[in-house]
């Protein structure tokens, strides 16, 4: 079964996506709010926003027909709405805010699932009853029970109850003090006449039963063949003031707040004295389980769109937050021309939660004693008729919004970035012609343009680099999260400070920082910075801070963790290492960054204990192959006693690489810049050959084995002897080689395009070969593949490793 | 990307060309260019067929010879020669050909399906007074 209207499927992305970012907004205001000394002080604005992003996601999740997102929240608006009107009596902060996490939390994970089609909705009710009963104890419970009607339970008729069933409610004397006690007393009198189904509360031992008895009464279901007997019994009760036969139009009456009749009142502007009789109304009912009675509507006025021109709708601002009541009090009228009358009964009959949907004829006789006001509405009115709803509703609810972002699929900006590096490379192709050389004439005019053209490439170049490029902050507002629930736990009370979140990078680059840094963060707070307790002894007077900054540095990103907690100790480092077994060297010759670099090598923690944070040795790994995987590299450093950092460095772009192209025979291949650490001309002398035919070449007392590329890469060359090539000394990973080339034709910046996917039965990585790159003039370069080219047949495995 | 089995079933519009002595075809929905023999740019340890990658509308796009894709012996470009692009699942990948002759349309009454499951042609266009046709699988033919 899908979990949400099929009609509704194409908004989905949508949805996710301004879900989601709601979600996060949230967080963020959640934690500025939780700041506050007291609920009492939290901004207004604060909880103004957080009341309406609750609002909001109701909304959507509604019209999504997610019953239970919208449910939960609908709990979490409730919720906030005895803040915003400060209408509690107590208040308890922290257990508010763990309860909004947990939900935020809730609600998070729930988008997460929605498109796996195997997992089923989540049932919130649980969460929901937490917000009720926090809602009720801010509240201050029972001192309300004037307001009787609010409280009455919803659940008091059943559907498959049986048409004999009978209800009465009772209600009990003010000064009784326990009304439970009275009524168990009481049921057990009733045992003897009737059969007693069930009662509301249902449990009389519960603490909540005698608060809920006052306040709403107590109901009792029960079947009997002797009423006038049940009743005695009811009325010789102790205390019992009152009681009465309850039946479900009386609930109805009751919850509907409306103090009218229960008789449809037609309200003002559905017949308007100057409409066309063509012009049809229907009223439309909506079950009262439906919460967003509003959000449907859009929705089926959107798909009545196809059949008939929907004129007008009462209420008319489905967006105004009264619509919702309105049209749970009146119903919804909707005023449209159709040539199809069955079509469009047949869409409101089926539509979402609605319970009757029925034509309304004019009434003959003006029903109204005098119309308030038709001029102004007839002129409003009057615009709107000409149009169909659609286009009104949506003028409205632009200004609204006050939104000047747009949201774009990324593979359109992916394909935007194709054209405009196409039209570069045609630009230049044109202006650079070879046919131009040959022309006697002198092109003055055409080259000025062409100069224009240039610039204008450029700049479209720029701005389309930039669409893709989003501010860090999206990935460091989570850690306030996390920060935040560290402290919780581990008491340690570490602030987290932002340097230059405003720095833009990729949108690729902070999706996949949000790892990474996590672990960082977590690892900070964890191990970095001590209790408070060592801190005092430590003598440390200030407070435990955790920093995150970004800011570019040549054309790389750097985004930077600082914490100024305990610091790393090199010596137990290198101790733990060498137990570990994962010295490679003599321990003397260990400089400091090459030991701190052991603290993200696989299989490593000094935590002594496994917590829940961290300690298992896993994490610092997973970050540093995460960014590595992107081009990057993580630098760790410490001070002992002062405090570490963890500095991540990443390309700008991740698909413009530094390379060294050169020349194999009539190939042009192209080195990544940063696995070259030396080019040099090898002397005759400097190459080596073991007596298994193994090649080396003798570089300043190291010997490194001999890669020929055009030998290796299957390239026809004339040049096989190193001395008459140039050498290229080249290392990745833990591999080294000395590759040897033709000759060297420049360095420069591509674009890498991995090979096409029809190509995979080649094995091109494996033979050594990334992908290729299309230069200015349109030709083309191979890239390699240093990883796999140097460690061979080991290259590949590295990798997946 | 349209299916070849569409065009056996129902027939349709072939694009006809030839490689050596035979001649044979594309379903026309699966052609998304006809271009001169473009600078083709060979990929290191790529098997002969696989002629290298052209630039074609910035894109990387690899060329195979149809010749000696079909193991047929290996003959010079000359001027008639072209590259067929076609696309597989959004993938483009380049043909080269010796000669593209003709648009065709073709009822499934002249189509006599190939026996052979997997095999890059599926089928066979056979009318009298004329050339034999074999139907290329554009997908078993690019896939390498």
């Amino acid at each position: 079964m899908p979990k949400f209207d099929e009609s509704m499927e194409g908004m989905l992305d949508t949805f996710l996506f301004e879900t989601g970012e709601l979600l996060e907004n949230l967080d963020e205001i959640l934690m500025r709010a939780e700041q506050a000394e007291d609920i009492s002080l939290i901004e207004e604005s604060d909880i103004a926003e957080i009341f309406r992003t609750m609002h909001t996601i109701k909304g959507s999740a509604a019209m999504m027909g997610l019953q239970n997102m919208s449910a939960l929240a609908h709990a979490m608006e409730d919720m906030f709405y005895i803040i915003r009107e400060k209408t509690y009596v107590q208040t308890d902060k922290s257990a508010l805010f763990d309860l909004l996490y947990k939900s935020s939390d809730a609600l998070k994970g729930e988008l997460e699932d929605l498109t796996d089609e195997d997992k089923p909705l989540t049932d919130f009710s649980g969460l929901i009853n937490d917000i009720h009963v926090l809602a009720a104890y801010f509240k201050g419970e029972a001192e309300k029970s004037g307001q009787e009607d609010n409280a009455l339970p919803a659940d008091i008729f059943d559907e498959n109850e049986p048409p004999d069933m009978l209800t009465y409610r009772l209600t009990y004397s003010d000064s009784c003090e326990m009304p439970s006690a009275r009524a168990i007393v009481l049921f057990r009198k009733l045992g003897a006449v009737a059969e007693v189904c069930r009662t509301i509360p249902p449990d009389m031992d519960d603490d909540g039963a005698d608060g809920k008895i006052k306040a709403a009464g107590l109901f009792i279901k029960l079947v009997t063949d002797d009423r006038a007997a049940v009743e005695r019994v009811l009325a010789a009760g102790m205390n019992v003031e009152n009681f009465e036969l309850f039946t479900p139009e009386m609930l109805k009456a009751q919850t509907s707040a409306a103090p009218a009749k229960q008789e449809l009142v037609i309200p003002d502007g559905v017949f308007l004295p100057d409409d066309p009789d063509s012009l049809l109304t229907y009223r439309v009912m909506y079950s009262e389980s439906c919460a967003m009675p509003s959000a449907r509507a859009m929705v089926l006025l959107r798909k009545l769109g196809a059949f008939a021109e929907v004129c007008r709708t009462v209420p008319a601002d489905l967006d105004a937050d009264s619509a919702d009541d309105e049209i749970a009090k009146n119903g919804l009228y909707i005023k449209l021309i159709t040539d199809d009358t069955n079509a469009v009964e047949r869409l409101l009959d089926s539509g979402i939660n609605v319970e009757s949907a029925l034509p309304v004829k004019k009434p003959a006789v003006p029903q109204k004693p005098a119309e308030p006001a038709p001029q102004e509405e007839k002129q409003e009115v009057g615009q709107a008729e000409k149009k169909p709803a659609e286009p009104k509703k949506t003028a409205a609810k632009a200004p609204k919004k006050e939104q000047s972002l747009l949201t774009v699929k990324l593979e359109k900006l992916d394909r935007l970035l194709d054209l405009v590096s196409e039209i570069v490379i045609t630009e230049s192709a044109v202006t650079s012609s070879p046919d131009l050389r040959g022309l006697e004439t002198r092109l003055d005019r055409f080259n000025k343009s062409s100069r224009e053209l240039k610039k204008l490439t450029d700049e479209l170049q720029d701005v389309v680099m930039s669409l893709r490029m989003v501010p860090v902050s999206t990935a460091f507002q989570k850690m306030n999260r996390v920060v935040r629930d560290m402290n919780n736990t581990l008491k340690k009370n570490a602030t987290l400070v932002f340097r230059g979140e405003d720095t833009e990078v990729d949108k690729s680059i902070v999706d996949m920082l949000g790892d990474p840094l996590m672990h960082i963060v977590r690892n900070a707070v964890d191990h970095g910075i001590e209790t408070p307790e060592e801190r005092l002894a430590a003598g440390k007077t200030n407070p435990p801070t955790v920093t995150l900054s970004a800011g570019y540095e040549s054309n790389e990103v750097v985004i930077s963790c600082k914490d100024n907690g305990a610091g790393m100790d090199a010596a137990k480092i290198l101790a733990k290492a060498k137990k570990n077994g994962m010295l490679t060297k003599p321990e003397s010759e260990y400089t400091e960054k090459e030991i701190f670099n052991f603290v993200v090598a696989a299989g490593f923690s000094t935590n002594e204990q496994v917590t829940q944070y961290s300690g298992r040795g896993v994490g610092m790994d997973v970050v540093k192959q995460n960014i590595e995987k992107v081009g990057g590299k993580l630098i760790v450093n410490s001070v002992l006693g002062k405090g570490s950092s963890f500095t991540i460095r990443i390309p700008l772009s991740l698909s413009i690489l530094d390379v060294l192209s050169v020349e194999v025979g009539a190939s042009s291949i192209s080195i990544p810049a940063s696995s070259i650490r030396e080019a040099f001309s090898c002397k005759a002398e400097s190459l080596i050959t073991d007596p298994d035919g193994n090649e080396f070449v003798y570089l300043r007392d190291r010997c490194f084995p001999l890669i020929r590329l055009g030998e290796k890469l299957q390239i026809d060359t004339d040049i096989t002897e190193p001395a008459d090539g140039i050498c290229m000394y080249c290392r990745e990973g833990q591999y080294e080689a000395v590759l040897l080339a033709d000759r060297i034709v420049c360095d420069q910046q591509v674009v890498v395009k991995p090979f096409s996917p029809l190509l995979d039965g080649l094995h091109l990585k494996e033979a050594g070969l990334a992908g290729c790159s299309i230069l200015g003039d349109g030709s083309m370069t191979i890239i390699l593949d240093m990883l796999s080219l140097l460690g061979g047949e080991l290259g590949e495995e590295a990798q997946n490793g | 990307m349209a299916d070849v089995n569409e065009l056996i079933e129902n027939g349709g519009q072939l694009l006809t060309f030839t490689a050596g002595e035979e001649h044979y075809g594309f379903y026309i929905l699966d052609v998304s260019d006809i271009i001169e023999m473009p600078v083709i740019t060979a990929i290191p340890t790529a098997p002969p067929f696989v002629r290298g990658l052209m630039n074609h509308r910035g894109k990387a796009v690899p060329v195979l010879d149809l010749r000696l894709r079909l193991g047929m012996e290996e003959a010079p470009y000359d001027s008639r020669s072209c590259v067929i692009v076609i696309e597989i699942n959004t993938m483009q990948c380049g043909i080269a050909v010796d000669r593209v002759c003709d648009v065709e349309t073709v009822t499934p009454d002249n189509i006599a399906r190939s026996p052979v499951d997997n095999g890059s042609v599926r089928g066979f266009v056979i009318r009298e007074g004329k050339p034999r046709i074999s139907i290329l699988d554009p997908d078993v033919l690019a896939r390498t």
